[in-house]
């Protein structure tokens, strides 16, 4: 076998090309375009001139890049923290050996997981909507939930909480992930150690928190951080509800990307947020391994 | 005695979550199952038990709609069935073979992975616009397909190296070429990786919303842009038949997902979570 040296190689060359053409070039493209003014009109006659840092010098002084990058970090850390949170409660009572139907339980929470980000966003907006919105209607005949305060006609229009209503149903949509890994690290424990807890007397309190929480921090750190680097390139659910409104109230910075590029037509100022928001992507992944490897030295 | 009030607590949370889940799927069925008037009036009738199937009958014969629908099927088929082969080729040499820049071929990969699609967005599409290929189902299989192949090298090359290397090399003694003995031997024993890699593409080409959006929309379009083309066209009319049209795309999905409910679990997490 030894003289067919190139099989190995032969055989990552499809994945590699196709991950080079549609990733790198792109990526290559984004760096240079992001040097040049650029609109989409000059597109087609192969234009847009040189003009070096100014579209990044033009990103510190742009208002509607802070408000976006302010709009990101709300909806990032709510939707994490309680995709996570939930994640970590549901798996838990899912684990619960009394519980029946688990798997129809959990197939119904995968629902808002698996359904597209369209039908996803049509769902809330029929549900939000200030005239035809479900929740409006009702409570407009239902004491209960104007006493709870939800009588409300303006989610979608009142930029003061519209990137909160977002974030809730990014919690919505994204909680089945945390579950599904957060079971899988709730597996890894083994029940000897329960067992053997319960034999020494302690309760259930002083079983999550002596044994569970301690052994599932790894899991639910790692949990933590890879939903900050997916929910930071997360817009498709917005894009269809808002597009970013109103005045850019819930315009995250990947939708403010997007909106550059396609709405306003500036493929070049577009391209140097791409690499901004490449750049924040990266200062998020540096410091997961970060925080793996500190563990990892304080455990060894 | 008490034993039994904290299940009741997990019960109420587990179904307080249920009924959250649902909410917003059960209401958009509510109002396709409703007849055209009910959203015409103010307040929109939400509470009397007029339904029809009136709107599921339209949005079914709708020419546009079976249009949608049938582009979305060949993208999201096409595209599986390229990142599938693509992605458990690569697999199948990092898992078997031992070679100089393995480990830097494989973090590679692992680095593009981690590029946003956010951030690739306006570039491919300048790229492609240059090429003349937008609007083509080529380029939507092609970007589809990048956007699942470097989970699918992971996933299958767990697969393929928990398969002994000496059942290949039994089949390879018995008289098999190393092509034959890959199809007879190993490709069985991966195929449950294979559907999950291969439902896991699907379903995200299938939904994808983004780049149909933004590289088609004119000649190929999939159903998640033509939802939007049916909202525009039937503007304030017609909330009735477009979600009539939301449920019928949300069902084909529904039933893949209670037939292939395992594999679809151990496609999207990676395979992190196998039970």
């Amino acid at each position: 076998m030894k003289k067919r040296k190139w099989i190995p190689i032969l055989l990552i060359v499809p994945a590699l090309a196709l991950l080079i053409f549609v990733m790198m070039f792109p990526l290559g493209w984004a760096f240079v375009t992001g040097l040049k003014s650029m609109t989409l009109l000059d597109l087609m006659t192969g234009g847009g001139r040189f003009t070096g840092l100014k579209n990044y010098f033009k990103i510190f002084r742009d208002r509607l890049f802070y408000n976006s990058l302010r709009n990101s970090l709300i909806f990032v850390s709510i939707s994490v923290i309680g995709q996570v949170f939930f994640g970590f409660l549901i798996a838990l009572a899912l684990k619960n050996k009394f519980v029946r139907f688990k798997s129809f339980f959990r197939g119904i929470f995968l629902l808002p997981w698996i359904a597209s980000s369209v039908i996803v966003g049509y769902s809330w907006i029929y549900i939000l909507d200030a005239n035809l919105g479900f929740l409006p209607t009702l409570a407009s005949v239902s004491p209960f939930l104007q006493m709870l305060g939800l009588n409300r006609k303006d989610w979608l229009t009142n930029p003061s909480i519209v990137i909160y209503v977002m974030s809730v149903i990014n919690i919505w949509k994204g909680m089945p992930f945390s579950m599904l890994m957060q079971s899988a690290g709730l597996q890894s424990i083994p029940d000897t150690l329960y067992e053997a807890a319960r034999v020494d007397g302690a309760g259930a309190w002083q079983r999550l928190t002596k044994i569970t929480i301690p052994l599932m921090t790894p899991f639910i750190l790692i949990n933590l951080i890879m939903t900050t680097m997916i929910t930071f390139n997360v817009y498709d659910v917005i894009l269809v509800m808002t597009s970013g409104g109103p005045n850019h109230a819930s315009e995250v910075l990947s939708l403010y990307v997007y909106n550059t590029g396609f709405t306003m037509g500036e493929l070049g100022y577009a391209s140097a947020l791409s690499i901004i928001l490449l750049l924040v992507n990266l200062l998020v992944t540096i410091l997961y391994f970060m925080i793996l490897r500190y563990r990892e030295r304080r455990l060894a | 005695m008490k034993r039994w009030i904290p299940v009741v607590l997990v019960y109420i949370a587990l179904i307080a979550w249920l009924l959250f889940s649902v909410f917003p799927f059960s209401t958009t069925l509510l109002i396709a199952l409703k007849p055209k008037n009910a959203f015409m009036k103010f307040p929109p009738d939400y509470f009397s038990m007029k339904l029809t199937f009136e709107n599921f009958k339209i949005v079914l014969s709708d020419k546009n709609w079976i249009k949608y629908y049938t582009d979305t099927i060949i993208i999201a088929t096409l595209s599986a069935a390229l990142s599938v082969l693509v992605g458990s080729l690569a697999a199948y040499s990092f898992a078997r073979y031992e070679f100089r820049s393995k480990e830097f071929l494989m973090v590679f990969i692992l680095a593009l992975q981690m590029i946003p699609a956010a951030s690739v967005i306006i570039p491919i599409y300048s790229m492609f616009a240059t090429m003349n290929l937008l609007d083509t189902f080529l380029i939507l299989i092609l970007v589809d397909s990048v956007s699942s192949i470097p989970l699918i090298i992971w996933l299958m090359r767990g697969y393929f190296s928990t398969i002994p290397k000496e059942l290949e090399e039994a089949a390879f003694i018995d008289g098999c070429s190393g092509m034959k003995a890959f199809w007879a031997v190993t490709f069985p024993l991966a195929a449950p990786g294979i559907a999950a890699s291969a439902i896991y593409a699907f379903v995200r080409a299938f939904n994808d919303y983004i780049m149909a959006r933004t590289l088609a929309g004119d000649r190929v379009v999939t159903y998640t842009v033509g939802l939007t083309m049916f909202t525009n066209q039937y503007e304030g009319v017609d909330l009735t038949l477009v979600s009539a049209a939301a449920f019928t795309a949300l069902i084909p999905i529904l039933i893949m997902f209670a037939i292939f409910h395992k594999h679809f679990i151990i496609g999207l997490t990676g395979g992190a979570l196998k039970d």
